[in-house]
C-alpha cells in the first residue's frame, strides 16, 4: 500500500461525492516482536497492518469510517458510506476540520537505522537483560516477561481544505518483569524502555538492575498503621499524578464542563513548585510528532507556571467549543479512532534537589516504589486519587523498611498544592515523566 | 435502500467483477459462511506454507468485523461510526516456539505471504502433513435475532439521543451526559494443520452512559456499561433507559457522599461484584502462568485455596453473555471450567498451547483481540456460584462496614496475587443497616488471602460486562452474589 497515493485517491473521491468537508488519515504499520525465555526466542511476531479512516462533515454533521480493505471498489463504498452516515447524524456545530498551517520545524522522530539493525542483535540484547536479572541476586527466581518490541509508522492526513501532511516514525521498546523469591514470600518488578531511536534504548544493565532493584527493595515489607504522612512519588510512580492531572486539562473534559479546573485559568492551582509542560516538538522523545492526528503542527504548551493554571490541551473540536483553539493536541488510537485530545510529552519541570536529599530530608514517610489501580480513581470532575501502593518507609532520612498492603488517597489538587520539594532527575523517557517529588501529608491506609 | 447482506448475495452471485476480483475467500465469507466447503483448498495451501521450514502445528485465522459506533456528548451526536475490518493472522509452533504474522487481507497469496514469515521460527524441513478438514457447525451460544448491520444508522442514533433524555429527565441535577452505542457482528474462519475447520459469526452490542451530577458545590459522576453478544433486537430503547436512569441515579446518589473510611474492616459486595474474584483468582488460573510458574497458583490442584462457600467457575458457553462464543479462536468449543469447588482448587483454564505443554485438555480459552494478535489463555464468562443467604441478612449480620454497589475495575499482581480495585458506589452499614453513601474508596488484598475471608454467600448472582486487558483486550462479563470479606483494607480518606 501507497500512503500517499491512496489518501490521494480517496480525497478525489471525497471530493467528487458533494460534501461540504472531508478528512482522509492513512496509516500504515510494519512491526516485530520478540519474546524471550531461557536463552531462546519463544515467539516472534510480525505484524504488517494498514488502513484507513475518513471524517465527512455535511453541515455540522459527521460521519466516520474506517477500514482496513483497500481494494477500489471497497475504498469507493467507503466514502459512500461515510457520506450516508454524515447525512443521517444530527447537527454538532463544533465539527469541522481544521485548515492549513505552516508545519512546525524538524522534530526527529525517524530511526533510519530501522531496517539496518540486525534481528541477532535485538536477540542478544534480550539474552543479555536475562543473564543479568539472574545474575542480580540469587533471590531473583523467574522471569515472567522479557520482550523486545520496534515498530515503523506511516501516516497521512489530508483534508479538503488543503491539510496535507506526511511522516515516519519509528518506535523500539524492551521490557522486563522479574519474580523475586525469598523465605515464601514473592515480589515483582518490571522495567521498560521506549525511544525513538535504537541507540537511545537503556543498556541491558540498566533495565535488568532496575526491575531486579524493584523486586528484591520490596522483599520483607509489611503494613503500615493507617495515618496521614508525607508521600515521596520517584520517577516511576510520579506519571500517576501527571496522569490524573491530564484528565483536567483534557479539553474535551473542559469544553463538556466535566473539569474541575474549567474556569480556572489564571488561578493559583499547585504549589510554586510545581511547572507543567506539553511539547511535541522535542527531537527523539517519544511523544513527538511534526503535527497531531488533525493536522494541526506541533507546539509546546506551559500547562501550569509555578503552581498556576495557564492552559488546557485542545484538539480543533474541544478547543471551538471552549471558545479556544487546538493546542495541537489530537491524538488517535489507530486509523480505528476518531481524534481525542491526548498529550504528547507531559513533564513536570525538575527542581535542584536530588533525589537522596529528598530522602534525607523526610523525617518520616513513605517512599512509593510501585501503585496498583491508581488509574481506576481518575475522574476529572472529583480529583480524588486512591491507590494500592507499595514502597519503602523512611525514618530520619533512611530507609527503615518496606512497605505493603496499603492504599494512598487524597486528592489531585490537593496533592498538587502540598508538593514541598522537587527533584533534579527529570528524564523524559516515556510519553508522561515526572522527576522525583514529596507531596506534604498524604492519607495512607493499613490496618 | 438495499440491505446488507441482499448487496452482499448479489455480489456473491453476479457482480464479481465490479468488486475488483476479490479472492474467493471473501465472497464466501460475506454470503454467511454458506459456501465453506469450497475453503479447504485454499486454507490447506495456507498451513503448507506455514509449515514449510517443519514445526509441530499451523493455524490461520480470518476475521471480518463490521462495526458502527454512534458518540454523543452535551445532547449532540459528535459522530456516527462506521468500522469495516478484514485480515488474517497465520501462526506456526515449533519446539514450543510461536511464530505469528498477519495481513490486512484474506487474499489466498497474501495469506501466503505471512504464513511464509510465520514458518521463519521453524528450522527444518519435510513434507508438512495437513489432516482433512472436519467444519465444526454453530451450536447457537450467541445466537441473534437481527443482524445490527442491517439496521440503519438512523435508529442507532435514536437510542443515544433517547439514553441522553432519559439521564436528564432524571433529576435536575444530572448536568452532564454522554453516550457510547457500539454494535457489531465478527465473522470468523479458524482452520488448522489437525482438521479442525469453524466458521463463527458473533454478536455484540454495547452501551456506556456516562453522567456528572452537580448541587451547589459538589459534584459527583456515574458510569454504567450494559452488553450482550446479542443483535439489534436487544438494543431497543428500553435497554438505553434501563442505563440511562442507573447512570443518572448513581451519580445524584452520590452526591452526598463523605469520605470513605481508611483501614481494615468488612465489606458487604453487593451483587454483581464478580470483578474481585476475576482479579483476585482468575488471572492466576490462567495456565500461560502456571506453564511458567509465575503464578500463585502453581502445583497447587487438588489443595484448598478458599473457605466452603467458594465455588467459581469460568463458563464462556452460558447464552449470549458479553464473554460467550460457540467456539474460541482456535477453534475449541466454548465449555462450563470448575476452576475452584468449595474451596479446592480444580483446574487452570488453557488454549491450545498450554494444555498441549501442560499434558492437559483445551478448555476454550483461547482469545485473541484481533487478526493482528496471537491466540492467548484468557477468561470468558467468570462467577462465584450463590450461596444459601439473602443478601438483606447479611448486611443485617455486619454490624459496622461498607457495603459496595458498584465496583470499578481492577488489577492484580499474578506473582503475588496482590489486587487493587476501585469503587464507584459505596454505603458504610452501621448497625447492620446501609447507611450514609462514601466515596473515594479503593480495596487492596491478597487474592488467596481474601478467598479464605469470604465469610457470607448470597443467593442473588449478577453477571456485569467488561473488557478485559492482557496485553490483548478482549469482551468478558464476571458474575457474583452478594458476599461478604470479613476484613479488607479500604483505601479512603475518612
Amino acid at each position: 500500500m501507497d500512503a500517499e497515493k491512496l489518501s490521494k485517491r480517496l480525497l478525489a473521491l471525497i471530493e467528487a461525492s458533494g460534501i461540504a468537508e472531508g478528512e482522509v488519515y492513512v496509516r500504515k504499520t510494519r512491526g516485530l516482536e520478540v519474546t524471550l525465555r531461557d536463552q531462546d526466542v519463544e515467539r516472534l511476531q510480525n505484524t504488517d497492518a494498514g488502513g484507513f479512516a475518513l471524517r465527512l462533515i455535511d453541515d455540522h454533521r459527521m460521519g466516520f469510517v474506517h477500514s482496513s480493505d483497500l481494494r477500489d471498489a471497497s475504498i469507493e463504498r467507503a466514502v459512500e458510506k461515510g457520506v450516508d452516515l454524515a447525512r443521517n447524524a444530527t447537527a454538532d456545530e463544533f465539527n469541522s476540520l481544521v485548515e492549513p498551517a505552516p508545519a512546525a520545524g524538524k522534530v526527529e522522530t525517524y530511526d533510519d537505522t530501522i531496517a539496518s539493525v540486525e534481528y541477532e542483535r535485538k536477540i542478544s540484547l534480550l539474552k543479555d537483560v536475562e543473564t543479568l536479572c539472574f545474575a542480580y541476586d540469587p533471590s531473583i527466581s523467574k522471569i515472567a516477561d522479557l520482550s523486545y518490541e520496534d515498530s515503523e509508522v506511516e501516516t497521512v492526513i489530508a483534508n479538503t481544505k488543503g491539510v496535507f501532511q506526511q511522516s515516519s516514525s519509528t518506535r523500539f521498546s524492551v521490557g522486563v518483569d522479574v519474580v523475586a523469591e525469598r523465605d515464601g514470600e514473592v515480589e515483582s518488578g518490571g522495567e521498560r524502555s521506549e525511544s525513538r531511536f535504537f541507540e537511545d534504548l537503556d543498556p541491558p544493565s540498566r533495565l535488568a538492575s532496575r526491575a531486579c532493584w524493584k523486586a528484591t527493595s520490596l522483599l520483607g515489607g509489611k503494613t503500615l498503621p493507617t495515618q496521614n504522612a508525607p508521600v515521596i512519588f520517584n520517577r516511576d510512580t510520579g506519571y500517576a499524578l501527571l496522569r490524573h492531572l491530564f484528565a483536567m486539562i483534557d479539553g474535551r473534559n473542559v469544553a463538556d464542563g466535566l473539569s474541575l479546573l474549567g474556569g480556572r485559568i489564571g488561578e493559583q492551582i499547585a504549589s510554586p513548585l510545581v511547572t507543567v509542560i506539553d511539547d511535541a516538538t522535542i527531537s527523539g522523545a517519544i511523544g513527538s510528532g511534526r503535527f497531531d492526528a488533525e493536522g494541526t503542527p506541533s507546539g509546546r504548551t506551559v500547562i501550569v507556571d509555578g503552581g498556576t493554571l495557564r492552559s488546557f490541551l485542545f484538539d480543533s473540536r474541544s478547543g471551538r467549543k471552549a471558545g479556544s483553539t487546538t493546542t495541537g493536541n489530537a491524538r488517535r488510537d489507530g486509523f480505528r479512532a476518531l481524534p481525542a485530545v491526548g498529550y504528547t510529552n507531559l513533564f513536570l519541570e525538575g527542581g535542584t534537589t536530588s533525589p537522596d536529599e529528598i530522602m534525607k530530608t523526610t523525617e518520616s514517610g513513605l517512599l512509593l516504589l510501585s501503585l496498583a489501580g491508581w488509574w481506576m480513581g481518575i475522574n476529572a470532575s472529583t480529583g480524588d486519587f486512591s491507590s494500592g501502593a507499595k514502597g519503602l518507609w523512611i525514618e530520619g532520612g533512611e530507609v527503615a523498611h518496606p512497605v505493603k498492603k496499603v492504599t494512598i488517597a487524597s486528592n489531585i489538587i490537593d496533592m498538587l498544592g502540598a508538593v514541598d520539594v522537587v527533584g533534579d532527575d527529570l528524564e523524559l523517557r516515556h510519553a508522561a515523566s515526572s522527576p522525583t517529588l514529596r507531596i506534604g501529608e498524604m492519607k495512607i491506609g493499613g490496618v | 435502500m438495499m440491505k446488507r447482506r441482499d448487496f452482499v448475495k448479489l455480489t456473491a452471485k453476479g457482480s464479481i467483477i465490479a468488486l475488483g476480483a476479490p479472492a474467493l475467500l471473501d465472497l464466501v465469507a460475506r454470503d454467511k459462511l454458506a459456501a465453506a466447503d469450497v475453503l479447504p483448498p485454499e486454507l490447506k495451501g495456507v498451513l503448507k506454507a506455514a509449515l514449510a521450514n517443519g514445526g509441530q502445528f499451523a493455524d490461520v485465522y480470518l476475521e471480518q468485523v463490521d462495526r458502527t459506533t454512534v458518540s454523543l456528548a452535551g445532547g449532540k451526536v459528535e459522530s456516527v461510526e462506521c468500522g469495516i475490518h478484514r485480515g488474517g493472522g497465520v501462526r506456526l509452533l515449533s519446539d514450543w516456539k510461536t511464530g505469528y504474522s498477519s495481513c490486512d487481507s484474506w487474499e489466498e497469496e497474501e495469506l501466503k505471504r505471512v504464513a511464509g514469515v510465520a514458518s521463519q521460527m521453524a528450522r527444518g524441513g519435510g513434507e508438512p502433513e495437513i489432516e482433512d478438514f472436519t467444519r465444526k457447525g454453530e451450536r447457537g451460544i450467541v445466537a441473534y435475532e437481527i443482524s445490527p448491520d442491517e439496521i440503519e444508522s438512523a435508529r442507532k442514533v435514536e437510542i443515544a439521543t433517547h439514553a441522553d433524555t432519559i439521564a436528564r429527565a432524571y433529576d435536575p441535577a444530572i448536568k452532564q451526559v454522554r453516550v457510547n452505542y457500539t454494535d457489531e457482528i465478527k465473522r470468523i474462519v479458524v482452520a488448522n494443520s489437525d482438521g479442525v475447520m469453524v466458521t463463527h459469526e458473533v454478536p455484540l452490542v454495547w452501551i456506556t452512559v456516562s453522567t456528572l451530577a452537580q448541587r451547589d458545590s459538589k459534584q459527583q459522576s456515574g458510569y454504567i456499561r450494559r452488553s450482550a453478544k446479542r443483535g439489534f433486537e436487544y438494543a431497543g430503547l428500553a435497554f438505553a433507559e434501563e442505563a440511562a436512569r442507573e447512570s443518572a441515579r448513581q451519580a445524584v446518589d452520590m452526591l452526598e457522599a463523605g469520605e470513605a473510611p481508611g483501614g481494615e474492616i468488612p465489606v458487604v459486595i453487593g451483587s454483581g461484584g464478580g470483578v474481585v474474584f476475576h482479579e483476585a483468582v482468575g488471572h492466576g488460573l490462567e495456565a500461560d502462568g502456571v506453564e511458567r510458574k509465575t503464578s500463585f497458583y502453581t502445583g497447587m490442584v487438588g489443595t484448598r485455596v478458599g473457605s466452603d462457600l467458594i465455588s467459581i467457575i469460568d463458563d464462556g458457553s452460558i447464552p449470549n453473555l458479553r464473554g460467550s462464543f460457540d467456539y474460541d479462536d482456535e477453534g475449541t468449543p466454548s465449555q462450563e471450567n470448575v476452576l475452584i469447588e468449595n474451596g479446592i482448587l480444580k483446574g487452570y483454564i488453557y488454549d491450545l498451547l498450554t494444555a498441549w505443554k501442560l499434558k492437559a485438555k483445551p478448555t476454550g480459552n483461547g482469545r485473541r483481540q484481533s487478526y493482528m494478535h496471537y491466540p492467548m489463555v484468557r477468561m470468558t464468562n467468570t462467577h462465584l456460584l450463590p450461596g444459601d443467604s439473602k443478601p438483606e441478612e447479611i448486611i443485617e449480620a455486619t454490624p459496622n462496614g461498607i457495603f459496595t454497589r458498584h465496583l470499578g475495575g481492577g488489577e492484580v499482581d499474578t506473582t503475588t496475587g496482590d489486587f487493587t480495585f476501585g469503587v464507584r458506589e459505596a454505603y458504610l452499614i452501621e448497625n447492620g443497616k446501609i447507611g450514609a453513601p462514601v466515596k473515594g474508596a479503593t480495596l487492596i488484598g491478597n487474592g488467596p488471602e481474601i478467598l479464605k475471608r469470604i465469610d457470607m454467600v448470597g443467593d442473588d448472582v449478577d453477571f456485569w460486562p467488561g473488557t478485559c486487558g492482557k496485553g490483548q483486550w478482549v469482551p468478558v462479563t464476571s458474575g457474583a452474589p452478594t458476599l461478604r470479606i470479613a476484613s479488607i483494607t479500604v483505601g479512603g480518606r475518612g
